[in-house]
């Protein structure tokens, strides 16, 4: 670059460089640390679905009790009873458990409410302990 | 109607167009649906030879009607449409090429298409030959982001919905979703649906029944909502949610049928449309943004025609590539344009650039604190109490990701504030 040019160089054409250095490191950032989160948390975030998987270790080689806590739509706000998510195991082993989530359509929310309201339902999955061991966001209701 | 020097056609027409290059090679849709004063089904030569005249019509809507077509044509009746197959190609490239290089490029285009075109499974367009198309013709035209990873339709999957009278219907699900570099609040304007009508020539109207009752954080009201599908008019009332999270991480809409107008509109002829819009933060993807669209339909008729088949190849993922392609106000945009558009409106002056970096990043500042409070008031809790609580690992790292969230975004505004920069000395100094 002779000079003349470097003279030329104004402000906004450095700031254009450094802003975009800058961005391309933050994203380096974001990324190793929700990498790090993730490993580290415990808890893993289920897609947002009709259903979600999960694993979760043996508990004296049975599959530890679990529950859903704190299911409520998203977008109405309508708070659905833990009995209406279904868990089950759908793999089997000497390690961890892949364990299915999924909301029961036909459940009834109460007497006035007679359907799941249609929303996306977040909570959490939580052990006999009450520790949590997943989050969810699925898809029901119409 | 086509402007013959521009090629540009008005809605109602690009609509004719994209559902007779969809018709022109499903002979049976077409018997079943003719058009009013049209001497037969569209023919496809003359489907393809509209498609590549209009200039109007984004790209990728272009390659998966061609796509399609080709797929479900006998090998010989592709040959016959190889010349006008060439021309929907060449009217995708960059304009301004010199012409041995652009017929050097529609061959490669051809050769591309024709694999694609003979490739294995069902005879239609399928996720496995749009991606085939994608990454064989990146080179050739350059793709946006979100043409690259537009997945639509999967509409093979059913799940079981009630309907307003209680009883559960196995429901066809759609998905459309690609993914984008833009914030998610870019997304705004076309995830509320009182602007589908201006987005995609298949929505006719949104018609409020009622009030529209504002909330924190969106607005809920029931719409009339009245779609075109070929010579069909369907109008179904739907109660609609809209909402912005308070950091702009989430767009999104929540629609069901309406129990409260249900009754009211006897002629509806769904009785399960159901689904979300979104555009949403989602870490782990090929851009920082994932714009989705989900659906599920039932028919409630079953002595009639199920148009529902129908709504992803005709409507659902049209409203998701307009959304791709831009969607600029009344005027179809493609992706630089969608960009510069959604970004923050036509051209920024130095000055309001710098107000508007400013002002976002007092806001990432303060929202970031904000949304820190609980896990600081958790991680405070856990060294008070009888016991050590190993959870406050978790409480660091919540902070870690809200604040290397907002950093993030901080970055973003950083680079929208230097590529303002970038396009403003003509208009300030004329020199550079």
């Amino acid at each position: 670059m002779a000079e003349n040019d470097l003279v030329r160089l104004r402000p906004r054409d450095v700031a254009k460089v450094w802003g975009t250095a800058l961005g391309q490191l933050i994203d380096l950032w974001i990324a190793a640390l929700t990498a790090v989160a993730e490993l580290g948390s415990g808890e893993q975030p289920i897609p947002s679905g009709q259903s979600g998987r999960f694993t979760v270790p043996l508990v004296d080689g049975r599959m530890p009790g679990l529950t859903a806590r704190n299911v409520v739509g998203e977008t109405f706000h309508q708070r659905l009873d833990s009995q209406a998510v279904v868990i089950k195991q759908v793999s089997s082993g000497p390690g961890p458990v892949t364990v299915e989530c999924s909301i029961n359509e036909e459940f009834r929310p109460s007497q006035g409410d007679t359907y799941i309201q249609g929303d996306t339902y977040t909570g959490q999955i939580v052990n006999e302990r009450g520790a949590v061991v997943a989050t969810f966001r699925l898809d029901a209701g119409s | 109607m086509t402007n013959a020097t521009s090629g540009y056609v008005a809605p109602g027409e690009k609509r004719r167009i994209i559902e007779d290059a969809y018709l022109a090679f499903r002979p049976d849709v077409a018997d079943r649906y003719p058009r009013p004063g049209a001497p037969g089904p569209p023919g496809a030569q003359e489907a393809l030879a509209d498609l590549a005249a209009a200039t109007n019509i984004p790209r990728l809507v272009k390659h998966r009607r061609l796509i399609d077509g080709l797929r479900r044509s006998a090998a010989r009746d592709r040959s016959r449409l190889n010349t006008h197959a060439r021309r929907v190609l060449a009217s995708t490239l960059e304009p301004g090429l010199p012409d041995d290089r652009r017929r050097s490029l529609v061959d490669q285009a051809k050769s591309q298409l024709d694999e694609v075109a003979a490739a294995s499974g069902t005879q239609r367009l399928q996720p496995q030959h749009s991606q085939m198309w994608v990454q064989g013709t990146n080179d050739i035209f350059p793709y946006t982001t979100h043409e690259q990873s537009f997945e639509a339709c999967n509409d093979e999957q059913e799940a079981d919905k009630a309907t307003p009278d209680g009883q559960f219907f196995p429901s066809r699900l759609i998905i459309a979703q690609f993914w984008s570099n833009l914030p998610p609040a870019a997304f705004r304007t076309y995830v509320d649906p009182r602007n589908w009508p201006q987005c995609s020539p298949f929505w006719r109207a949104m018609q409020p029944l009622g009030p529209i009752v504002q909330t924190a954080d969106g607005y809920d009201g029931d719409f009339a909502e009245t779609v075109n599908i070929i010579t069909e008019t369907l109008t179904v009332p739907l109660h609609i949610g809209f909402r912005v999270l308070p950091d702009q991480s989430r767009v999104w809409t929540r629609f069901n049928i309406s129990r409260a107008f249900y009754d009211q509109f006897p002629g509806t002829e769904v009785d399960v449309d159901t689904g979300t819009v979104s555009a949403e933060s989602v870490p782990g993807g090929p851009a920082p943004t994932r714009v989705r669209a989900t659906k599920y339909l039932h028919w409630r008729d079953p002595d009639r025609s199920d148009l529902t088949g129908l709504s992803c190849d005709l409507g659902w993922s049209d409203l998701m590539m307009e959304m791709a392609d831009g969607c600029a106000q009344g005027s179809p945009a493609d992706g630089r344009q969608a960009q510069s558009t959604v970004t923050g409106g036509a051209k920024t002056s130095a000055d309001a650039a710098v107000s508007q970096l400013v002002e976002a990043v007092t806001t990432q500042c303060q929202q970031g604190i904000s949304e820190s409070r609980p896990y600081f008031e958790q991680l405070i809790g856990r060294f008070t109490g009888s016991s050590w609580d190993a959870g406050w690992i978790n409480d660091m790292l919540g902070m870690g990701l809200v604040t290397a969230r907002r950093y993030g975004n901080v970055a973003s505004n950083v680079r929208r504030f230097a590529d303002s920069l970038r396009d403003t000395p003509t208009e300030r100094d004329g020199h550079g």
